[in-house]
């Protein structure tokens, strides 16, 4: 057990986890952290699988456990048919711009908003909060035709540039931003640094662990949202993973692909921000752990 | 140290926020010119498209465009709309259920997942995991479990208990609660990561200190853990019955609204006057009438938030 | 942080950039347009008035009729026939894509002008489509090839607002009854040859759906409720029980329909459901639904129409062709109506005279126009062949043409009669008898009665105590106050 003598943080420390006692109580933890990961995990793989089922079995009642038919055939020809390295790429592109567009547009505006408080910031801030409470429905059709009045269909630009105006992300940021103890900041202004020197020096260290959660965040977002991908982006050559995939399943063609060819098209879909969840997420710790500043 | 001052040092900043009052042009230029452009960026794709759609509510409309003035005629059709307060009395009712279900879960859970020292990495997975699961896959999970005939899977299970087999999402009494219960699996991982991200900024010494001063786990939780997250869960409550008045998606592919527009809600409504209907004066009006109810919410919870903050 | 401010400095610019030059680019762009419009129309004129063979304008059309990209034999056979009609008339240019035609994106793209020139939608669209002008009138043109004689009158009307058209109506539909041939076996509901036996009443429905669930154990008769389908099927079977949903009394539109037929009609749909127990146990049912319930074989008899049969075999329930049978749509206590509905093409409302034009060319020379070119027919063989060969085989169904042009319908006659490779007398009930006695939608909110019928039907399917003479009353006064009385 010489895992626990690592355990750094958390309400049990090292010392009450040569208790008995706790040990059960751990245990008992991990127990029920590993059937809500059984709940979590579970039905979606199952679903996923069940598209390597003849179709017919798909949908037969009562559905069947077990597949007992598997057509692996279909990974390969669905992989071949939708050329997807060409939209993984796309889709590549569209996260990056989204993901360096989320961080610096909403990070520095929040930053404003919470820290430097030029008069009028607080109205700034408020608009910001009211904009999610009205539903994006409203503002749908006038932006889609600001967008065309600019020429900017077919561009990855408006895509990157709509997510640097993310309320939730401004709100997560001047929330952590607001929690920086200020003795920090008196220090280094008594040092004489300027404010971009502050930012620089203090603020942007600091962030590493938020902007990885934002990081995550904002790549699973950006890499599932299709409505506007399938708005801006006709030309097929510009067009991401999720475009095609809503393609797929809207054409009600009399020679449309199944849902078992949906799914595995899912499938190869969700790899990539998988993939990049578990590349990023150590960071969320690591982050912190590098700033060497805590609380 | 006593456990007041741990508690000081644990929700830290807040004390030395007193800045100097004296106006300072430069500084103000300073952080206009920081905010710019995000500010330009939100103008561009956020309120100024927002604002024509709410002038457009004042108007007669022909798909999206104005025609003649009409002042609040369309705000009287859709308070006077037959589905209004059915629609209305479901948001609060999805509501209820987001803070019963969706709300506590995940500070609870990453709270446990900060504890744990094996698989640390694979549980925070796991919570994130379905949350990358796209909407299409969910749906038809969804419906595939919650099959209403005796064939359906969850009631096969039930079969086995020898329980009659349920509705589900057909029984007007589950609908909602099962329909946050799906968006609760859906949605818990991002915030649960912000949770576990601020729970990883909680100074460690601070435990070690109490465990001296003999605290036991549950004063530990009260007085640095929650301290600790205490800003996330206050930002999220807001957020999250903002999300949830607006729930859309979910009824739309699991219900319909149905059945009897049990689980129907003002979004779904506003998107069938918008986009089945061709309304879309009427659409934009229900929507600035559910903005208005989340408004005047919200802002009573700042004050409570805030009353509650000044009295500590 | 020299770094930010460059990155600060390069974002304003970019910006200012873009919306700067925008809109200026956007405003000499739509003067151009304008331009090229008024040329196109004085340039039609001369087309309709003088000599249609002087050298044209060039003309680029956008058609949105090409087939999915999961389709790659029908793409292909759309692609060569572009090519052909570009060889036949060297000045149109041609880009296509594949529209559908899906609410949640239609508006957006209809406001900025992102419509194709062409797409095609259903009867229940044009009157909504024309009054938010989304849509181009099209009167002149139709009239200069003559188009406008060729179309069923009855047709047309339901494409044209007072007295202009707006669209060029294809084909129509009429509401039958869909029959799963393989459960009717299997419940011994056929006759020596194996033909199904037909309802021939909504009295034989209910007794045939209870022999079909106690021999088979799958569903007699599938209810649809959600998406307005219920609605839509419910008008239907409750014109043949007598039912008026819109009368006119002293002038003033009135809900009539919480009659006792209408509780007849519905007691039919709850004595099926808790009685008889022969119904589907979702009481939530779309299109997608009950495709797919009908085509896994779970549910018998469902109304449909013949163009629903390549579909339900063609989606991923892989139904056997042979097993689909499609009946007159059953008659009630007082009446036999079969509901009417259609396809027809539109044209997005920025579409100049010289592209509607264009467009009318291209159905012509595709066989989709209500005027028989001899061009078309190999075009049309070569659809066929693809439904043919497609695996599975598609059942081949007739379409009925909205056309009164006797060569045209000798053609696609004979054609149907080539290729069909289903039992015909699995389909004749249908296509000899469904088109007699047609009728078209309430005239009125037919789409909002549909969807207050759905809840109705929803209620009768989820609770055994329900009341039919209240709840019919409650939707009744529903209807006439936030629907009715407006038009009143």
């Amino acid at each position: 057990m010489s895992r626990f003598s690592q355990k750094t943080g958390g309400f049990i420390g090292v010392m009450d986890l040569k208790r008995l006692r706790v040990r059960v109580l751990y245990w008992c933890m991990f127990s029920f952290l590993f059937l809500v990961s059984l709940v979590l995990l579970v039905p979606p793989l199952w679903i996923i699988l069940s598209s390597l089922k003849d179709v017919r079995e798909f949908y037969a009642t009562p559905p069947s456990l077990l597949p007992k038919t598997l057509q692996l055939w279909k990974v390969v020809e669905v992989w071949n048919k939708l050329e997807f390295l060409r939209y993984y790429g796309n889709s590549f592109i569209v996260v990056a711009g989204c993901v360096a567009s989320t961080i610096i547009f909403n990070g520095l505006l929040a930053y404003g908003i919470s820290r430097l408080k030029p008069r009028g910031s607080k109205f700034i801030f408020g608009l910001i909060l009211a904009s999610i409470m009205l539903p994006s429905t409203v503002g749908m059709v006038p932006l889609f035709k600001d967008i065309t009045n600019l020429k900017l269909m077919n561009s990855f630009v408006p895509l990157w540039l709509m997510s640097g105006a993310t309320a939730f992300v401004v709100m997560v940021y001047k929330n952590f931003y607001d929690n920086i103890p200020s003795s920090l900041f008196d220090a280094a202004e008594i040092d004489g640094c300027s404010t971009f020197g502050v930012f620089w020096n203090i603020v942007v260290p600091l962030s590493k662990a938020i902007n990885m959660v934002i990081i995550i965040i904002t790549v699973n977002s950006s890499w599932s949202e299709f409505f506007w991908s399938f708005m801006i982006l006709r030309e097929k050559t510009l067009q991401t993973v999720m475009v095609r995939i809503y393609v797929m399943s809207t054409s009600f063609s009399s020679v449309g692909y199944g849902i078992d060819y949906q799914l595995v098209a899912l499938t190869f879909a969700i790899l990539p921000p998988v993939i990049m969840f578990i590349f990023f997420q150590k960071y969320i710790i690591q982050g912190i752990a590098l700033t060497g500043i805590k609380g | 140290m006593d456990l007041t001052s741990v508690k000081a040092m644990a929700s830290g900043s807040k004390h030395s926020y007193i800045r100097k009052k004296k106006f300072n042009f430069k500084k103000d230029m300073i952080g206009w010119a920081i905010m710019l452009p995000g500010l330009v960026l939100f103008t561009f794709f956020v309120w100024k498209p927002l604002l024509s759609g709410i002038i457009l509510s004042f108007f007669e409309t022909e798909g999206f465009h104005a025609g003649k003035f009409i002042g609040f005629g369309n705000y009287i059709e859709a308070l006077t709309d037959m589905n209004f307060k059915k629609a209305l009395l479901n948001c609060f009712k999805y509501t209820f259920w987001t803070l019963l279900l969706t709300y506590l879960l995940p500070p609870f859970m990453a709270i446990i997942i900060n504890e744990m020292v094996h698989f640390r990495g694979y549980f925070r997975f796991s919570i994130y995991f379905p949350s990358m699961v796209p909407s299409v896959a969910v749906s038809i999970l969804w419906l595939f479990l919650f099959d209403p005939g005796p064939n359906g899977f969850l009631n096969i299970l039930l079969s086995y208990l020898n329980i009659e087999p349920s509705g589900w999402l057909q029984n007007p009494k589950l609908t909602i609660p099962l329909i946050v219960l799906t968006m609760a699996w859906r949605n818990f991982g991002p915030t649960s990561v912000i949770y576990i991200a601020a729970l990883q900024g909680i100074n460690n010494d601070l435990y070690g200190v109490a465990a001296i001063d003999g605290a036991g786990f549950l004063a530990k939780i009260r007085h640095i853990t929650l301290p600790g997250i205490y800003n996330i869960m206050r930002l999220f409550l807001a957020v999250q019955v903002i999300v949830v008045f607006q729930v859309l998606q979910e009824p739309l592919v699991l219900t319909g609204g149905g059945p009897d527009n049990a689980s129907t809600s003002l979004m779904l409504q506003i998107y069938h006057f918008a986009f089945r209907d061709f309304q879309a004066g009427k659409a934009i009006a229900t929507s600035v009438i559910a903005f208005i109810i989340l408004m005047s919410l919200t802002l009573v919870y700042f004050k409570l938030v805030k009353a509650n903050t000044d009295m500590e | 942080m020299k770094r930010i401010l460059v990155i600060v400095l390069c974002m304003l610019l970019v910006l200012g950039a873009a919306s700067g030059c925008g809109t200026k680019k956007s405003d000499t762009v739509s003067d151009s347009e304008k331009a090229t419009t008024t040329e196109a129309k004085s340039d039609s004129q001369v087309e309709g008035t003088e000599d249609a063979e002087k050298e044209p304008e060039p003309v680029t059309i956008v058609l949105g009729l090409a087939p999915a990209d999961s389709d790659e034999a029908g793409l292909k056979a759309f692609n060569s026939a572009v090519e052909e009609f570009t060889k036949e008339y060297p000045w149109i240019t041609v880009k296509s894509e594949n529209f559908v035609y899906d609410p949640g994106t239609f508006i957006p793209k209809a406001e900025s002008g992102q419509l194709p020139n062409i797409f095609n939608t259903w009867y229940t669209e044009p009157q909504k489509l024309i009054n938010a002008g989304y849509v181009a009138e099209i009167t002149e043109q139709m009239k200069a090839i003559g188009w406008d004689k060729l179309i069923h009158k009855n047709s047309l009307d339901l494409a044209s607002k007072d007295g202009k058209i707006y669209g060029i109506p294809t084909n129509i539909y009429s509401l039958g009854l869909m029959i799963n041939a393989d459960l009717f076996a299997k419940a011994g509901l056929v006759d020596e040859r194996g033909v199904p036996l037909f309802p021939k009443t909504f009295d034989e429905v209910r007794e045939y759906a209870k022999i079909i669930k106690e021999k088979t154990g799958k569903y007699g008769y599938c209810v649809a409720t959600r998406d307005h389908q219920g609605g839509w099927h419910f008008t239907n079977i409750a014109w043949n029980y007598g039912v008026e949903f819109e009368k006119q009394v002293n002038g003033k539109w009135v809900a009539a329909f919480n009659s006792p037929e209408g509780v007849e009609a519905l007691k039919l749909i709850y004595d099926m459901k808790w009685v008889d127990k022969s119904v589907q146990d979702s009481a939530l049912v779309g299109v997608g639904d009950w495709i797919k319930l009908f085509g896994t074989g779970q549910v018998a008899m469902v109304p449909g129409d013949s163009a629903w049969a390549p579909t339900v075999v063609a989606t991923d329930y892989k139904m056997n062709k042979d097993h689909i049978a499609l009946c007159s749509f059953p008659a009630g206590p007082k009446n036999n109506y079969a509901l009417m509905g259609g396809n027809l093409f539109m044209f997005s409302k920025d579409s100049t005279p010289a592209q509607i034009d264009a467009c009318l060319k291209f159905l012509k020379f595709v066989g989709q126009g209500p005027e028989f070119d001899p061009n078309s027919v190999p075009l049309l063989e070569q659809a066929y062949q693809e439904l043919r060969n497609a695996d599975p085989p598609r059942p081949i169904t007739k379409g009925f043409s909205v056309s009164i042009d006797p060569e045209l319908l000798r053609v696609h006659e004979e054609l149907f009669n080539k290729y069909v490779n289903v039992n015909i007398e699995f389909f004749n009930d249908y296509y000899l008898n469904n088109f007699k006695n047609l009728r078209p939608e309430e005239p009125y909110h037919a789409q909002d009665l549909y969807g207050i019928l759905d809840s109705v039907l929803q209620r009768v399917l989820t609770d055994k105590n329900v009341n039919l003479q209240e709840l019919l009353d409650k939707a009744a006064h529903d209807f006439q106050v936030n629907f009715l009385d407006k038009i009143n």
